[in-house]
């Protein structure tokens, strides 16, 4: 009598087996991500068109502009110079995170002693608190005070004042960032690392690969497909990477040493220009949107 | 067996709906009731030192003692915090009730509707038993918009009395006892302060008859930053920079820490400096900062005080009237001085003894007189972060004053047609 029951209403409420199932099962992940994800940008997308400052915040009666808001970035110097700084300092910065990490994931990939100390002390950087490394690191980079100084006073005579001048700030950021990122890539590439079969490299050493070739021709391509999402990640988190910037600079005063995310935070929380920071959080939004989808086109291309 | 894994199932599917939709839900506060013994909450939000947060809390257990129908929530946020999280607050029903914080908040405040006047808000009578001049520093655009509880704030000159045995009197005396302990390398620095925050070399700008307005009672002042007076001024900083006095580098850690640890003879900081010192055992003495070529620097000045929320509901309005009565009567604003040490704006709390017989406060009667009151106006914003950039680049030597000063006044300019206004 049951199972009579069941068939008859098989294709439209057996919840187990019916074909909208899974969409149940996403439910609660969907309704999340869309209040928490796709609200906050449709309506940070809807706020670049409109005029919200301070003086009318709280009425909720923002005035329509159009592209008012998209013109003034683009018609300002300021944004072209300072996207051209984050892209170095993007660029900069994933570059020494991948060479450094893999470096450092082929080094624990071998029999080494105390690898699980080792190990631990690798990934200190990524454990500790961004804000409070950034604050630990900017104490480092006082010019009298700071141990970076003192070695290299002691090593070269030379004493770098990183804190007092703009553009030696921005090389001070690098390094604090560079720094901090560098676990994050390890760990990704010690774990792409250790699922490359072993069998390859025996097979490779056998043909008289010297170590380079093979790196070249079994690690990196096999590593691919790990190091692709771990790359555009690292580059959307380090083209947004306010915390460094901030702390370091003492609040982004200088242009020479802002990037565009920290424009965003200034014009919008210090001077109320919210409207303004909405376009220019698109304009960043869209610039990663592109540099992503480039990016991994590229690499599957490339297969 | 089928049916009832059928019904199991939808029931689960239904908590985790409910659960997730539950958590997005918002505590709304019943406001339709005007009964005075009902449970009231109201949220103070304030910006102030952690030793005066341990006042306000012990006072509000007392409140609450005598009230047991009134709770006082307590959060504590840094300055750019404070404003940022009460500007967004605005657009929900979450914010605070009550703000302790500078006057210069009220840059930010009134023109972004946040706070009412309080002109009528407070019985008959109430605010005339304030002093007048903070009463004043507290007004924006001529309302009351801001209940003050102490008056002060001003930069002064700190010295180690171990180190340096009697006051400079003029700041070249200054300059050559502590360029002196440098040599003989008593002292790593003979002046220290926090060179990155303009707040504190703004001072010097007033020996130099300088102005960073031209009329702070216009509709539009307009920033005059590239004068003679704010050439001199600079000039002046990158001597005493170039020469050795000041550290190469500083901020306001830096500053201190050399001071506590008896490394700099002298210290340009503000009066909620002074517990810290004394903790680390350092012999203070305190006089304004002295005169630079016959004429004396001008600190700011400011007031920090009560903001009350614009929309404050009806059965919170008595709560709130009752809360700010009670912590600025004369016990409550004396205990509050032990926290901060300047003059409470209660006029019969500075004329208690308390505050005549404490040589903190009373050394500060001499730089307060000095002080000129901070500008609160909202393009002040464009001022600081005008000079903050300009004075990092004059002290690493990439810049002449000259060229410092015009720069200083173009980003202030472009900072004022940012902020929306002219």
């Amino acid at each position: 009598m049951g199972s009579n029951k069941i068939k008859k209403k098989s294709g439209s409420f057996n919840m187990a087996q019916g074909r909208y199932t899974h969409l149940w099962f996403l439910m609660p992940a969907i309704i999340i991500m869309l209040l928490v994800v796709v609200y906050p940008l449709v309506y940070e997308i809807i706020v670049s068109f409109k005029n919200v400052n301070l003086l009318n915040l709280k009425s909720g009666r923002y005035p329509f502009v159009g592209l008012d808001n998209y013109k003034s970035i683009f018609t300002d110097g300021i944004f072209y110079r300072t996207l051209g700084r984050t892209v170095i300092w993007t660029f900069i910065n994933v570059t020494f995170h991948v060479v450094f990490g893999l470096f450092l994931a082929v080094l624990l990939n071998r029999k080494l002693p105390f690898k699980g100390i080792i190990r631990v002390i690798l990934i200190l950087p990524w454990a500790i608190p961004q804000y409070i490394a950034a604050i630990t690191w900017k104490g480092l980079f006082n010019f009298d005070y700071g141990t970076v100084n003192i070695v290299l006073n002691k090593l070269f005579g030379l004493q770098i004042p990183w804190l007092s001048d703009a553009s030696w700030s921005f090389a001070a950021c690098i390094i604090t960032n560079i720094w901090l990122g560098i676990p994050f890539m390890m760990m990704i590439s010690l774990g792409g690392l250790q699922s490359i079969p072993r069998e390859l490299y025996e097979a490779a050493e056998v043909d008289g690969a010297s170590h380079w070739q093979q790196f070249k021709n079994v690690t990196l391509p096999l590593l691919k497909p790990v190091l692709t999402p771990a790359i555009v990640l690292g580059t959307v988190w380090t083209f947004n990477m306010i915390n460094v910037i901030y702390i370091i600079t003492s609040g982004a005063a200088s242009e020479e040493a802002q990037i565009l995310v920290t424009m965003v935070y200034k014009k919008a929380f210090e001077y109320f220009r919210y409207g303004y920071s909405a376009a220019l959080s698109v304009v960043i939004f869209l610039i990663l949107l592109a540099f992503s989808s480039a990016f991994i086109k590229a690499q599957k291309l490339e297969n | 067996m089928k049916n009832i894994k059928k019904v199991i199932s939808l029931a689960c599917i239904a908590a985790l709906t409910v659960g997730v939709l539950a958590g997005c839900g918002k505590t709304a506060t019943d406001t339709k009731t005007t009964d005075t013994n009902k449970k009231v909450t109201i949220a103070l939000w304030d910006q102030d030192d952690p030793g005066a947060q341990k006042v306000l809390d012990t006072m509000i257990a007392d409140f609450t003692k005598a009230n047991p129908n009134i709770t006082v929530k307590r959060s504590h946020y840094e300055t750019e915090d404070l404003r940022k999280n009460y500007t967004s607050a605005s657009l929900g029903t979450t914010g605070p009730d009550i703000v302790l914080g500078p006057n210069d908040n009220l840059g930010v405040f009134v023109p972004g509707s946040l706070i009412q006047s309080l002109d009528d808000f407070f019985d008959a009578g109430f605010l005339d038993k304030f002093d007048k001049s903070a009463l004043e520093a507290a007004k924006y655009e001529g309302k009351q918009y801001m209940l003050p509880d102490r008056n002060g704030n001003e930069l002064l000159l700190m010295y180690n009395k171990k180190l340096v045995t009697e006051a400079p009197k003029t700041f070249e005396d200054l300059e050559k006892v502590g360029l002196q302990l440098k040599a003989d390398k008593k002292v790593q620095y003979g002046l220290v302060f926090n060179e990155v925050e303009p707040f504190f070399s703004i001072p010097f700008l007033g020996a130099f008859d300088g102005k960073v307005f031209d009329d702070l009672t216009a509709k539009s002042p307009k920033a005059t930053l590239n004068t003679d007076a704010v050439k001199s001024w600079l000039t002046f900083l990158k001597k005493i920079h170039d020469e050795g006095l000041i550290p190469k580098e500083a901020d306001g850690t830096i500053a201190d820490t050399l001071f506590k640890e008896g490394k700099a003879a002298f210290i340009i900081n503000g009066p909620w400096g002074f517990a810290d010192y004394q903790k680390a055992k350092i012999d203070l003495g305190i006089v304004a900062i002295p005169s630079i070529n016959g004429k004396n620097p001008a600190p700011y000045s400011a007031v920090k005080g009560y903001t009350v929320t614009a929309n404050l509901s009806a059965d919170k309005k008595d709560a709130v009237k009752k809360f700010l009565t009670f912590i600025n009567s004369k016990e409550n604003q004396l205990k509050m001085v032990d926290a901060h040490q300047q003059l409470p704006t209660l006029t019969e709390a500075i004329n208690d003894s308390k505050i005549s017989s404490n040589p903190l406060i009373a050394a500060q009667q001499d730089p307060l007189s000095k002080a000129t009151p901070m500008p609160i106006i909202t393009q002040m914003r464009a001022i600081w972060d005008a000079i903050k950039p300009v004075q990092q680049q004059l002290f690493a030597g990439k810049v002449n004053p000259d060229a410092a000063a015009a720069d200083m006044q173009k980003k202030a300019e472009d900072g004022i047609k940012a902020l929306g206004l002219n």
